[in-house]
């Protein structure tokens, strides 16, 4: 598969379990490293880069189910992710401007949190390294529906003011209404890509279990 | 009064135990490694300090100065080159390697400095005899008492790194979740060598104060490893004041074990941890992974 991304554009990535989207997300930030093929950042070859040198690079990623510390405070949370940060505006009051809920819970465990407290410390972690590309994934699995309203209330004031977003999402017509574009992958490859208002929501799914191979949809794509 | 001078002298002993099991306890807290060459490194320290001592001719205290920037940067070279590629077999990996690296260090010393006994109680001059007498049958000893205010003083100082500082903060970050705390531009290879360096340094300490107390032999790292793991355990496998209070109890018990019979000390000890080992907190303080 092939993805490219622009500076400031906000792209969800859509796929069935198991379609390999978050080996994508954790590909690009390090986490994995690929078998073949290259990944290019801001035009430099980051394929062999180390995780932790990807972060000064400016690509962070809120991984899945998380992955707060759970003994550490919010506070020491944030922290930890600013001390290797690239210079930037976002520091501990960036975070809880953007994240209003963690004002009083600053000095908690992050093991106390609830669901959407934890999703936005873990946001407001990987915003404190003052990343140029932010990989999300699955940011409201296992969430209240308020939490995931306020939670993609303050995602898209930072799509707002122009972050560059790779946004794995299970709930389609919120990874729609979010994103300019959307990329869905099907068993490791890319069966669609294009912008967000130019499908319906039936033929996303149709791309998403597989069904376009079936009727003959072809695959739509535009230039990133 | 007799028992109270045994309790008081085991809180002293206590204070050598902590000592020597706080860079084991911090070593299985930040990278789950249990050292089994940690005793072995401890007694290593005291002979680098008898090397020194054998060089300058100056107090120990000022002798060990040089050895524990030696000893850092050993431990970090011990873990950069060698724990961390058996970490990535597994955690059985580096037990098997540290229990070799126990054998290496024993044999190289026995080698080098033969199989005698040696001791820095001498070369410390009064401080290793001298004792406060509180009543005729209680006295404090004045190198128990600065044992047991050192360990104080370094755990304090350890609590304080991990808890108030950036690359404490990493390194409880790190030792909760690697690949997340990787993921947020933390080098968690530099992290663990670290610990391992803080560790290491640490127990050159305990060996140091091992040899002034009594006496070291190429060949005593693995009982001082049985005490310092018993310590660990009864506090609470990787909770730094649980380890404190794990050397006195250790202590404790084997003063009133000695007090009982003389031949009963180290099997007191032996039976308070396997007491622990057995409850189902399994230590005084909770396990976990560096606590604070």
């Amino acid at each position: 598969m092939s993805l490219d991304i622009a500076e400031g554009e906000t792209v969800a990535l859509v796929g069935a379990n198991g379609a390999g989207k978050t080996t994508l997300l954790r590909t690009i930030a390090g986490a994995h490293s690929p078998h073949a093929g290259t990944i290019t950042f801001d035009g430099a070859d980051i394929t062999r880069v180390p995780t932790y040198k990807r972060v000064s690079l400016g690509i962070a990623l809120v991984p899945e189910g998380r992955k707060l510390f759970p003994d550490l405070t919010v506070e020491e949370n944030l922290l930890v992710a600013g001390k290797h940060a690239r210079p930037g505006r976002w520091d501990v009051a960036a975070v809880v401007e953007a994240f209003p809920l963690l004002a009083p819970l600053l000095g908690k465990r992050a093991s106390a949190l609830s669901g959407g407290e934890q999703q936005a410390t873990a946001i407001g972690r990987a915003l404190m390294t003052n990343p140029r590309l932010l990989l999300l994934d699955e940011v409201s699995l296992g969430l209240a529906p308020v939490a995931v309203d306020l939670l993609y209330d303050s995602l898209q004031r930072l799509i707002a003011e122009g972050a560059t977003v790779l946004l794995v999402e299970q709930d389609l017509t919120r990874a729609m209404s979010t994103a300019g574009r959307v990329v869905c992958m099907l068993e490791g490859r890319l069966v669609l890509d294009g912008r967000a208002e130019s499908f319906s929501r039936d033929e996303v799914t149709a791309a998403y279990f597989g069904l376009h191979r079936r009727d003959g949809t072809s695959t739509s794509s535009v230039p990133a | 009064m007799t028992w109270v001078n045994a309790v008081v002298q085991g809180i002293m002993l206590g204070g050598l135990y902590a000592l020597l099991a706080c860079g084991l306890s911090l070593m299985f807290g930040v990278m789950r490694i249990i050292n089994l060459a940690h005793g072995d490194i401890a007694v290593l320290g005291a002979y680098l300090v008898l090397v020194v001592l054998d060089h300058w001719h100056v107090s120990p205290f000022i002798a060990v100065l040089p050895v524990l920037p030696v000893m850092m940067l050993a431990g970090y070279v011990l873990q950069r080159l060698v724990l961390d590629r058996s970490l990535k077999s597994g955690l059985l990996v580096p037990l098997l390697t540290t229990f070799g690296l126990s054998i290496v260090i024993q044999n190289l010393l026995q080698e080098k400095f033969s199989p005698d006994v040696r001791s820095l109680g001498g070369p410390a001059g009064s401080i290793a005899t001298a004792s406060w007498q509180i009543t005729s049958q209680l006295s404090i000893p004045a190198i128990g008492a600065l044992v047991l205010g050192l360990a104080i003083a370094i755990l304090g100082g350890l609590q304080f790194f991990l808890a108030r500082t950036g690359p404490g903060r990493e390194m409880r970050a790190t030792a909760q979740d690697r690949d997340t705390a990787e993921l947020l531009g933390v080098n968690a290879r530099a992290v663990y060598g670290r610990a391992t360096a803080i560790a290491v340094a640490i127990a050159a300490v305990a060996g140091l104060f091992l040899a002034i107390r009594s006496s070291v032999e190429p060949f005593s790292g693995p009982t001082q490893l049985i005490f310092a793991f018993e310590a660990v355990v009864i506090g609470g496998f990787g909770s730094l004041w649980g380890t404190l209070i794990g050397g006195i109890v250790l202590g404790v018990a084997q003063t009133i074990g000695a007090q009982i019979d003389p031949q009963y000390s180290v099997l007191a000890g032996h039976l308070v941890f396997l007491a622990v080992l057995a409850s189902p907190r399994g230590g005084i303080f909770r396990v976990r992974r560096v606590a604070t």
